[in-house]
């Protein structure tokens, strides 16, 4: 499973094509899921260059976590209606042949869409 | 060859009736064509499992001592209608907690109720020499209650429409949450799988029928309330919101897997409410109708942004491409998703099948018939833009402000609006052309007001009031749908109406 990392730009990592340096230095194809204007990113970086690519970023004053929270799903709480499946931007969600919710931890970025679209209320924010 | 009610009741009996689900029937007349499915077959189940909002329970909590009339009463903060006599009590699926709002409600308390869960009973009343007693509180659970009855005016409704968002900003509906820009399309029916789908022209659905119901055996009991059988229909089924049902059954018999709360965000509390009718295949015209398939069932898909009781038709596609994930909108792809779950409604089927092929559930002739009615909207007075709106004065976006000015005093307005061969471009205001000769600007390029917020003639002067005072301007230009300017509509307009009335 490639990992997900979540990336913060402050202090000396601002002002500098940081992320372009690293892409053309490493070569790493990095898939950027999603960036806000607070300077927060969250990346997948391949297996084969995770340790140039993290080595890099740190270098260069990047604080990096790695992300491993996702939206809690209660399946329990679950009727299987589907409706998060429209708004998910990743395909994290999706119903099989059978019609049953399937979710895909792996995929899910944290962006929330699908949380108050819930009309069973299963499915909520990490608790950190 | 034709077949009766008690032909298929006494097979059901002897325990070698053939029940096919609705699914299954497609695949079996697919096989073996109408015939002998007319011939084999004799019931085929239907099931839904969906939002249903006009929904609720009937309840009876016996008397307290010394008694009491209940004037008002609350289930777990949400009250529930006590308009009757001293007991009695109907909690709305629909009705809000006082207390936690839109996260729980009156579909809650039924939840909880058919659960076997507590519920706090609070109620008030002004004390009569028959029933003294001014108020009460105490908790309750399903088995300490008299009667218990979930009698749902509005349920399973034969089709329905589906939801997109043209807006530029995320709308919270009953048919969920619908992305802007056409970012998602939701819909809500178990289509081929949902009953009035199955028998469109009630031939064996009617008054009395039994039925599953919120898994027990219920009973239709009427037409739904806004019951319309004069929607235009494809294969047989009407495109869009037709007929509903009725029903009732007993709710200390229900199961919870077959009822469940929820909650949709912006919009309220609902209760999910599972539905099955079985449909006797009594002859092949029957048998044809309940082969249906999704790709056969048409719906529109409404622009949910537009705040009207007529929203405008974006697209007319079948289930087949609903069910896929994916439908087109304007050249682009539009992820799908249905509020109703099909796997609960395929539940709701294979259930009542197996009711019947157990021999538990006989098959009923209706009492009555159905009767065609129309949708009828309410009677109120509704005032719409078109009405009111006045002629524009328009320049062309070559004109200077001295030309501006003139016409600013000479027709007494306070707007012009600028086109461009009869389309609006944008707009400029008295204030405008003030602002522009104090800072020496002469070109209406440099100082007219551009991406205008407009009116339609079909919208509803309280729309169109709102729109003024949330973005704090006085006038609307009145366009049509290819911005081609009509009139123009003013708060003056407006208040001036008003005042006539």
């Amino acid at each position: 499973m490639t990992k997900k990392y979540l990336l913060k730009f402050g202090g000396r990592a601002l002002g500098k094509p940081v992320l372009a340096d690293c892409v053309l230095k490493t070569k790493a194809r990095i898939n950027i899921l999603k960036a806000d204007a607070e300077g927060n990113m969250l990346v997948k970086i391949p297996k084969s260059s995770e340790e140039k690519v993290l080595r890099f970023l740190r270098d260069e004053g990047v604080d990096v976590t790695e992300q491993k929270n996702v939206v809690e799903y209660d399946r329990e709480r679950c009727i299987d209606c589907g409706l998060c499946t429209s708004l998910c931007p990743t395909g994290a969600f999706s119903l099989d042949a059978e019609s049953t919710l399937v979710y895909n931890e792996d995929k899910c970025v944290l962006c929330g869409l699908c949380i108050d679209a819930c009309p069973r209320r299963a499915l909520s924010k990490p608790k950190f | 060859m034709a077949k009766t009610y008690e032909e298929i009741n006494q097979r059901i009996h002897r325990g070698d009736a053939v029940i096919l689900t609705a699914e299954e029937m497609i695949e079996y007349v697919r096989k073996n064509g109408v015939k002998k499915a007319a011939k084999e077959i004799d019931v085929v189940t239907t099931g839904t499992f969906g939002a249903m909002c006009s929904s609720g329970a009937w309840l009876n909590f016996g008397h307290a001592e010394p008694p009491i009339k209940f004037q008002r009463v609350w289930l777990n903060d949400v009250e529930a209608y006590t308009g009757v006599a001293a007991v009695d009590a109907y909690i709305g699926a629909a009705q809000l907690s006082e207390t936690e709002g839109f996260e729980y409600g009156g579909a809650h308390v039924i939840e909880d109720l058919i659960r076997g869960e507590e519920v706090e009973l609070r109620a008030t009343s002004y004390g009569t020499d028959c029933y003294p007693r001014k108020k009460i509180k105490t908790q309750v659970t399903l088995e300490d209650l008299n009667q218990a009855w979930l009698l749902n005016p509005r349920n399973s409704y034969q089709n329905y429409t589906a939801a997109t968002n043209s807006s530029d900003k995320t709308i919270y509906t009953y048919m969920g949450k619908l992305l802007p820009n056409y970012g998602n399309v939701t819909y809500t029916t178990a289509s081929q799988l949902s009953p009035l789908n199955n028998d469109p022209y009630f031939e064996t659905i009617g008054i009395g029928t039994r039925i599953f119901l919120a898994g027990t055996h219920g009973y239709i009991i009427g037409e739904g309330t806004q019951f319309n059988t004069e929607v235009p229909r494809k294969n047989g089924v009407p495109v869009g919101a037709g007929a509903t049902l009725s029903v009732r059954a007993n709710l200390k018999e229900a199961d919870p897997n077959f009822l469940k709360a929820a909650t949709f965000t912006g919009y309220g509390v609902t209760l999910f409410v599972g539905l099955g009718v079985p449909i006797p295949i009594l002859n092949e015209k029957i048998a044809e109708r309940t082969a249906i398939s999704d790709a056969d069932i048409y719906t529109h898909i409404l622009d949910y942004s537009v705040p009207s009781r007529s929203r405008p038709v974006v697209k007319t596609v079948n289930y087949a491409d609903l069910r896929s994930g994916r439908v087109e909108i304007n050249g682009e792809e539009v992820r799908t998703s249905s509020v109703a779950p099909l796997k609960k409604a395929r539940e709701v089927a294979e259930t009542l099948k197996k009711w019947i092929e157990e021999g538990q559930f006989e098959i009923t002739r209706p009492l009555e018939a159905f009767k065609p009615a129309e949708l009828r909207p309410m009677r109120h007075n509704v005032h719409y833009v078109g009405d009111v709106m006045e002629k524009a004065v328009i320049v062309e976006e070559d004109a200077d402000i001295e030309e501006i000015s003139q016409l600013l005093i000479n027709k007494n307005v306070n707007h012009i609006l600028i086109s461009r061969e009869g389309r609006l471009e944008g707009i400029v205001t008295s204030w405008d052309v003030a602002k522009a000769v104090a800072s020496g600007k002469k070109r209406l390029r440099d100082f007219e007001v551009r991406g205008v917020i407009t009116a339609k003639p079909t919208e509803t002067l309280g729309i169109v009031a709102e729109r003024m005072r949330k973005n704090g301007i006085s006038a609307l230009p009145v366009v049509d749908n290819h911005n081609k300017i009509l009139g123009i509509i003013t708060a003056e307009n407006i208040a001036r109406f008003i005042d006539i009335k």
